[in-house]
C-alpha cells in the first residue's frame, strides 16, 4: 500500500505560487519532520492535505492510502483518517466539545462500519484522555478553544487527536507557545500514541520537540520545497547555525 | 417673519431664477413643507428641531462680493475666507473656485441627496441664495484652509460642490466662524475621485447666538479615501448631518465627529455610509459630553448593497453625561444585504468613569483635575489626524470647556 | 462561496415545516368578518359578565380610529380584516370539558402528533400544560396539584368567571387597549388564551405552559394571556405555538400582559414554530404580538426568552417596564428566518425605577430571501438613578440573498445611568467550518453546530425541559430534508 506519496505538488494562493514541485513519501509507521524558515510555506503544506479550499492546487499528485487524496473533500479526508493539529487553532463560542467530538469520532466510525460511541462511552474516553494530558475537566466545559491560552489550544488539539485516533497525524508547530511540563505531556501522549500503523509529520522550529520525539526523517524546506532530508542532526545544525546554508 | 412671507418676498434674492425645472422643484418642496405633508413623527433631520423653530426667521442676504479673501501662504498652502456665503473667483495651477452661475443648475438637479428625507436641505433648496464650486485639480498636494464667517445677521442657504480629482493628497481645514445672529444653512457636495486622500477637518465654534446647519454629501470612488472629523464647541445650535457613498472598490470613508456642549445648547448629529462596492471599509464614531441643560442625538447609519462583498463597516458612539439634566438620543443602524462582510457597532452613553475618578483622586488628584483628565483622554485618539495648529485650537477650546465645569 | 457552500445552503433552504398537517374536526364559526355582533357574540360565547363586552366594545372603538404600525421593516399586503373569521370553537365546546373523555379524540391524537401529550398518564413531566386550539383552551393538565398552593392556572375565559377581581384589576392595565392598533384590535376579539396567578411567597413548582395550536382555515388567533405574580412569588411560564400548512396566510395578533409585584419573578419563554409558509413565499403565519412585563414591585424581575423559527412575517417585541426600584429585565432572543420570511423584532427596556438593570441578548440568523431585523429600544428616564443596561445582538448570515439589520434606539436622560451597546454582523466563520470538517463533520453538521454555538447563551436560558427541544428546533430550521 502506498501510505502518502506526494509528487510535483504545485499550489498558490491568490495567484502566489507557494509550493514548488513538492515531493515527499511517508510510509506506514514512519515519523517525519519538516523544518524551514517562516513563510515557506510548511502550514501551506499541511493545510493542502487536509483540504483547505483556499489554496489552489495548480498540478501534481498526492496518494493516501492507495486513493487520490485530491478528490476528496475535507470531511472526507478526515474520515479517512488524516488528522492536522493546526498552527492557530480557531475559536468556536458556544459549542462544547462533548458533542462536537463524539460527532466526529462517530463519523469516521460510521464511514468505516463500526458501531457509534454512546453518550457514556464517549464522556468516559473523553474525561481519561483528557486526564493523561493534563487538560482539568473544567476545561472540558468550555467552547472549543474559546479564551483558551495558546498552550492550552494545543493540548486541546492532541487531546482530538488522541481521540480520533488517525493514521496519520500532521501537527503544525504544536510545540509552539507549550511550557516545558506541556511539552513533556504533548510528547508523551505523542509517543504513547506511536504504532507500527500510525505515521507522523511533524513541522516545528525547535529541535527540543525532535528530541523527545525521535524522528526517523528531518527535511529542511525552503521556498517551497524541500532542499535537504537527513536525520536529527540537521536538526541540531539548523539550530546552531539557521537556514542560511540551505 | 413667516415662513410664507419670507418665500415670497425675497423670491428675487435667490439664485437659479431663470431655470424652470429648478422654480418647479422649488415651489414643489415649499408646499410639501407648507401643508406639513411629511413625516413628523419618525424625521430623524426634525430630531431636537421644531419646524416652527425653523420657519420663523427674518429672511437677510445682502452679501458683498469684495469682503472674501484667498491668499496664498506658500504654493501648497491656501486660505480662503467665504465671507456671508460669498466666495472670490480665482484660479491656479492647483485649484479652481468659481460661484455658482445659472448654467450650474444641471449640476444641482443630479445632486445625490434627493433621496435624504431631509427637512433642512427642503428648506436649503427653497431659500438658496448662494453656492460655489470649487476643483481641485489632480495629482495636488495641498493644505487648505476654508473660513466661513458672517458679518451680520445673514440667513444663508448655501450650497457647494468640492470636486477633488484623481490622486489629490488635500488636507482641508474648515472653520465656521459666525457673529451676529445669523443662520447658516450650509449643504456640501464633495466628489472623491480614484485615488485621492482627503483629509477633511471641521471646527465649529461661535457663539449662542448663530445657528449652523452643516451637511456633506460625499462620493467615493474607487482606491480613494476620505476622512472627516467634526470638532463642535460652539455654543449655538450645530447640526452635523455627514454622508458617505463608497461607489468604488477599495474606498474608505471616515466619518468621525466630537461635540462638547453646555447650559441649554443642543446639537443633532448623524451619520450615514451607503456601501455600494466590493472590499470597501467605514467607520463612524462620534462622542460627546453633555453638561447642564444640554441635549444631543446621534444617528449612525451602515447600508452594504447585496453588490458590496468584503465590506467591513464600523460605527462606535459614546456619551458622557455630566449633570442630571442632560439627555443624549443615539440610535446606530446596520442594514446590510451583502453575506460577507464584517460590520458592528457600540454605544455607551454614562457618566464619567467612577472608577477611574477614583484612581486619580487617590493618586491625589483635585476632583476637578482628575475629571479634565478623563475628558481629555477621552477624545485622545480623536486629535491624532491634526497637525500642530489643530491640535492648538482643539486643545484651547478644550480648556476653554473644561474650565466651565464647576467645581464641587 | 464554493459550490458546497452553497448546495448546502440550498438544502438548508428547503425546508420542511413538520407540523403542517389539518385536524378534521367540524368547527363552530360564525360568518366572517368584524362589527359588533361578532363582539357580541364571542362575548356571549364565553358567557361573559357585562363589564367584559363593554371592555370589547371600546377597544373596538379605539380600533376603528387607528391604522396598523408602520415602522417596522417588514411588507405584506394590506389585512382586509373582513375577510378573517374571529371566532372558530371545535363542535362540543360550549362548555369546556370536564376531562379528557369528553374531548374529541382528535384532538387529542393532534396534540400527540405534536408531540404534547393531554392524557394524565403521559403528560410531560414537570409541566402544566394549557392547550389552545384556536380560539378555545381545550385542557389544562395538573390543575389539581397547582390549585393545592393556590395557583391558579386555566384558561382567560375560565378566569373572567372565576377571578373577576383579578381580571378587572389587571387586563390591560400593562398594554392599554389604545395603545397600537393590534392591542386594541385583540383587546375587541379576543377569544381565548391562559391566566395565570401565583400567590404571595408561592414558587411554582413546575413549569406553566401554553399550547396555541391554529388550525381552522382563514381564522385569526387572538389569545390574550394574564400572568401576575404576587409577592415574593416566582413562575415559570412556556408558550409554544404551530399552525397547519396553508396557502393563504393567518393573523395571529396575541397580546401577553406580566405583572410582577415586589420580590416576584416572571420567566417567560417561548418557542415560536409558526408555519412560516412555502419556499416562494405562499402562505404562513402573520405574527403580530404585543407582549409586555410591567416590574411593578421593587426588585420584580421579568425575564423573556424566545427562539423565533417561523411564521410568514414576525413583528413583534417583549418589552419590560422597569417601574420598581432594582427591578430586573431581561430579554434572550433567536431568531431565525429562512425562505421569505421576515422578522422584525427585538424588545424595549424602559427604566424607570432607581437601580433599574436591564440585559438584551439576540441573534439573528438569515437564511435564504429573509429579511431579519433586530429592533430595540432602550431608555433611561430622568429618575433612573444608576440604572443600567447591557446590550448585545449579533447577527449571522448565510447565503447572499438575504438582509440582516440591527436598529437600536438609545436614549438616556439620567446622567448616572450607563448604556453599554455591542452589535456585530457577519457571515458564518470560514475558518470554524474548515476546523470542524477536519475533524471529520460533514459541512451541515459543521453549520448547525456552530449556529447552535452562536445561540448558545440565549437557548441556556431556556427551562431544561425545552433547551434540547429548541436545540434541534434551530437545526432543522437549518437543516430542512436532512432530519
Ligand atoms: N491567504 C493568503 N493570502 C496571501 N498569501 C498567503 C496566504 N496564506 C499564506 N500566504 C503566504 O504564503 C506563504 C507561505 O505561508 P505558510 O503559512 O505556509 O508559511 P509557514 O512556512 O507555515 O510559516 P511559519 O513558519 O511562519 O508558520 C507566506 O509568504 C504567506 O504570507
Ligand atoms: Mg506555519
Amino acid at each position: 500500500m502506498i501510505f502518502l506519496n506526494i509528487n510535483n505538488l504545485n499550489v498558490s494562493i491568490e495567484g502566489k505560487k507557494i509550493l514548488n514541485d513538492f515531493n515527499i513519501t511517508i510510509n506506514e509507521g514512519e515519523v517525519h519532520a519538516i523544518m524551514g524558515p517562516n513563510g515557506c510555506g510548511k502550514s501551506t503544506l499541511a493545510n493542502v492535505l487536509a483540504g483547505n479550499e483556499d489554496y489552489e492546487v495548480n498540478s501534481g499528485k498526492v496518494i493516501f492510502k492507495d486513493e487520490n487524496l485530491l478528490d476528496l473533500n475535507i470531511e472526507e479526508r478526515a474520515q479517512k483518517g488524516l488528522f492536522l493539529a493546526f498552527q492557530y487553532p480557531v475559536e468556536i463560542p458556544g459549542v462544547n466539545i462533548t458533542p462536537f467530538l463524539q460527532a466526529s469520532i462517530n463519523s469516521k466510525l460510521k464511514n468505516h462500519q463500526k458501531p457509534e460511541l454512546d453518550n457514556l462511552s464517549f464522556a468516559k474516553l473523553l474525561r481519561k484522555n483528557a486526564e493523561e494530558l493534563g487538560i482539568s475537566s473544567d476545561m472540558l466545559k468550555r467552547s472549543i478553544n474559546t479564551g483558551f491560552s495558546g498552550g492550552e489550544k494545543k493540548r486541546y488539539e492532541i487531546l482530538q487527536m488522541s481521540i480520533l485516533n488517525p493514521e496519520l497525524s500532521i501537527f503544525d508547530e504544536t510545540d509552539s507557545g507549550l511550557d516545558v511540563d506541556a511539552l513533556r505531556i504533548v510528547t508523551e501522549g505523542i509517543n504513547k500514541f506511536k504504532d507500527p500503523k500510525k505515521s507522523f509529520l511533524i513541522i516545528t522550529h525547535y529541535q527540543k520537540l525532535l528530541d523527545y520525539i525521535h524522528p526517523d526523517y528531518v527535511h529542511v524546506m525552503r521556498d517551497g520545497q524541500i532542499v535537504k532530508s537527513g536525520d536529527i542532526s540537521l536538526a541540531t545544525e539548523i539550530e546552531a547555525s539557521g537556514y542560511k546554508n540551505f | 417673519m413667516t415662513f410664507e412671507n419670507n418665500f415670497i418676498n425675497h423670491s428675487k434674492e435667490y439664485i437659479f431664477l431663470d431655470n424652470e425645472t429648478l422654480l418647479n422643484q422649488r415651489e414643489e418642496t415649499f408646499k410639501k413643507i407648507f401643508q406639513k405633508n411629511y413625516d413628523k413623527k419618525n424625521n430623524e433631520s426634525l430630531k431636537n428641531i421644531t419646524i416652527t423653530d425653523l420657519s420663523k426667521f427674518e429672511y437677510f442676504y445682502k452679501p458683498k462680493k469684495e469682503d472674501s479673501t484667498i491668499s496664498l501662504i506658500d504654493n501648497f498652502n491656501y486660505e480662503i475666507r467665504v465671507v456671508n456665503g460669498i466666495c472670490k473667483n480665482y484660479e491656479d495651477d492647483n485649484i479652481e473656485i468659481r460661484n455658482l452661475t445659472n448654467l450650474d443648475f444641471k449640476k444641482f438637479l443630479n445632486q445625490n441627496n434627493n433621496y435624504l428625507d431631509d427637512i433642512i436641505i427642503d428648506f436649503n433648496k427653497i431659500f438658496l441664495n448662494s453656492g460655489f464650486i470649487f476643483n481641485i485639480k489632480s495629482n495636488s498636494k495641498l493644505k487648505i484652509r476654508l473660513i466661513h464667517s458672517t458679518s451680520d445677521n445673514f440667513t444663508i442657504f448655501q450650497n457647494n460642490f468640492v470636486n477633488f480629482k484623481k490622486n489629490c493628497d488635500v488636507q482641508l481645514e474648515h472653520y465656521f466662524n459666525f457673529t451676529h445672529n445669523s443662520i447658516n444653512n450650509i449643504n456640501y457636495n464633495i466628489n472623491v475621485e480614484e485615488g485621492s486622500v482627503i483629509k477633511h477637518n471641521i471646527f465649529e465654534n461661535f457663539s449662542n447666538t448663530n445657528k449652523l446647519y452643516l451637511t456633506s454629501n460625499t462620493v467615493c470612488e474607487k482606491s480613494s479615501s476620505y476622512n472627516q472629523n467634526t470638532y463642535n464647541f460652539s455654543e449655538g445650535f450645530v447640526r452635523n448631518f455627514h454622508h458617505a457613498l463608497l461607489n468604488g472598490e477599495f474606498a474608505n470613508a471616515t466619518l468621525k465627529g466630537c461635540f462638547f456642549l453646555k447650559n441649554k445648547n443642543v446639537c443633532s448629529n448623524k451619520t450615514n455610509i451607503i456601501h455600494n462596492a466590493e472590499h470597501c471599509s467605514s467607520d463612524q464614531t462620534y462622542k460627546g459630553i453633555l453638561n447642564d441643560h444640554s441635549k444631543a442625538n446621534y444617528y449612525s447609519n451602515t447600508f452594504v448593497h447585496e453588490n458590496a462583498q468584503k465590506t467591513e463597516g464600523y460605527q462606535l458612539s459614546k456619551g458622557i453625561l455630566l449633570t442630571d439634566n442632560c439627555s443624549f438620543f443615539s440610535k446606530p443602524e446596520l442594514k446590510i444585504f451583502a453575506d460577507d462582510v464584517k460590520c458592528s457597532h457600540g454605544s455607551t452613553i454614562g457618566p464619567v468613569d467612577e472608577s477611574a475618578l477614583y484612581y486619580l483622586r487617590s493618586r491625589g488628584i483635585s476632583k476637578n483635575e482628575a475629571m479634565k483628565m478623563i475628558i481629555s483622554s477621552f477624545i485622545e485618539e480623536d486629535l491624532q489626524n491634526l497637525d500642530i495648529d489643530g491640535a492648538k485650537i482643539i486643545s484651547n477650546n478644550l480648556s476653554d470647556y473644561l474650565s466651565s465645569l464647576v467645581d464641587d | 462561496m464554493d459550490t458546497e457552500t452553497s448546495q448546502t445552503l440550498d438544502k438548508f433552504a428547503q425546508d420542511k415545516y413538520k407540523y403542517g398537517f389539518v385536524t378534521n374536526i367540524d368547527s363552530d364559526r360564525p360568518k366572517k368578518g368584524l362589527d359588533e355582533e361578532i363582539i357580541k357574540f364571542i362575548s356571549q360565547k364565553k358567557n361573559e359578565p357585562n363589564w367584559m363586552l363593554t371592555w370589547r366594545l371600546d377597544s373596538y372603538k379605539k380600533w376603528l380610529k387607528m391604522s396598523d404600525p408602520k415602522w417596522a421593516n417588514i411588507q405584506f399586503p394590506k389585512i382586509d380584516y373582513q375577510d378573517i373569521y374571529y371566532y372558530s370553537a371545535p363542535k362540543g365546546f360550549e362548555k369546556k370539558p370536564k376531562d379528557l373523555s369528553e374531548v374529541d379524540p382528535k384532538l387529542i391524537e393532534t396534540y400527540n402528533k405534536l408531540g404534547i401529550p393531554l392524557e394524565e398518564q403521559k403528560v410531560l413531566a414537570g409541566v402544566a400544560v394549557d392547550a389552545v386550539f384556536d380560539s378555545v383552551s381545550v385542557a389544562t393538565t395538573y390543575k389539581g396539584e397547582l390549585e393545592k398552593l393556590g395557583i391558579v392556572f386555566c384558561s382567560i375565559s375560565e378566569a373572567i368567571q372565576s377571578h373577576p377581581e383579578l381580571v378587572k384589576k389587571y387586563l390591560g392595565s400593562v398594554i392599554p387597549p389604545g395603545d397600537h392598533s393590534f392591542s386594541a384590535l385583540n383587546s375587541a376579539v379576543f377569544t381565548d388564551g391562559s391566566f395565570v396567578y401565583i400567590p404571595e411567597n408561592v414558587k411554582c413548582p413546575m413549569e406553566l405552559s401554553t399550547y396555541f395550536r391554529i388550525n381552522a382555515e382563514e381564522t385569526g388567533q387572538f389569545e390574550r394571556t394574564l400572568i401576575i405574580a404576587d409577592k415574593g412569588s416566582y413562575v415559570s411560564y412556556l408558550e409554544g405555538c404551530t399552525a397547519p400548512q396553508r396557502d393563504t396566510n393567518q393573523l395571529h395578533a396575541a397580546n401577553v400582559e406580566l405583572i410582577a409585584l415586589e420580590n416576584a419573578e416572571i420567566k417567560y419563554s417561548t418557542v415560536q414554530n409558526w408555519y412560516p409558509g412555502d419556499e416562494d413565499g405562499k402562505g404562513g403565519i402573520y405574527n403580530f404580538v404585543t407582549k409586555r412585563g410591567l416590574c411593578k414591585g421593587k426588585n420584580s424581575k421579568i425575564s423573556w426568552t424566545q427562539v423565533e423559527t417561523g411564521s410568514a412575517v414576525t413583528w413583534k417585541y417583549p418589552s419590560c417596564i422597569l417601574k420598581g426600584d432594582n427591578s430586573i429585565g431581561e430579554f434572550y432572543s433567536v431568531a431565525i428566518t429562512n425562505n421569505f420570511q421576515q422578522a422584525d423584532t427585538g424588545t424595549k427596556m424602559t427604566h424607570i425605577g432607581k437601580n433599574t438593570r436591564s440585559k438584551i441578548i439576540s441573534k439573528g440568523i438569515s437564511l435564504g430571501h429573509s429579511q431579519n431585523t433586530y429592533r430595540g429600544n432602550v431608555s433611561f428616564l430622568r429618575k433612573a438613578h444608576k440604572a443600567r443596561n447591557y446590550t448585545q445582538c449579533d447577527s449571522l448570515l448565510v447565503g447572499n440573498k438575504c438582509g440582516a439589520h440591527t436598529i437600536p434606539y438609545i436614549d438616556s436622560k439620567n446622567n448616572s445611568a450607563i448604556i453599554e451597546h455591542e452589535a456585530s454582523t457577519s457571515k458564518i466563520n470560514e475558518d470554524q467550518l474548515y476546523y470542524c470538517r477536519q475533524r471529520g463533520l460533514s459541512h451541515e453538521e459543521a453549520v448547525s453546530l456552530i449556529v447552535n454555538g452562536f445561540c448558545k447563551q440565549v437557548l441556556q436560558e431556556l427551562p431544561m425541559e425545552f433547551a434540547v427541544e429548541a436545540q434541534k428546533l434551530v437545526s432543522i430550521s437549518l437543516e430542512g430534508s436532512v432530519g
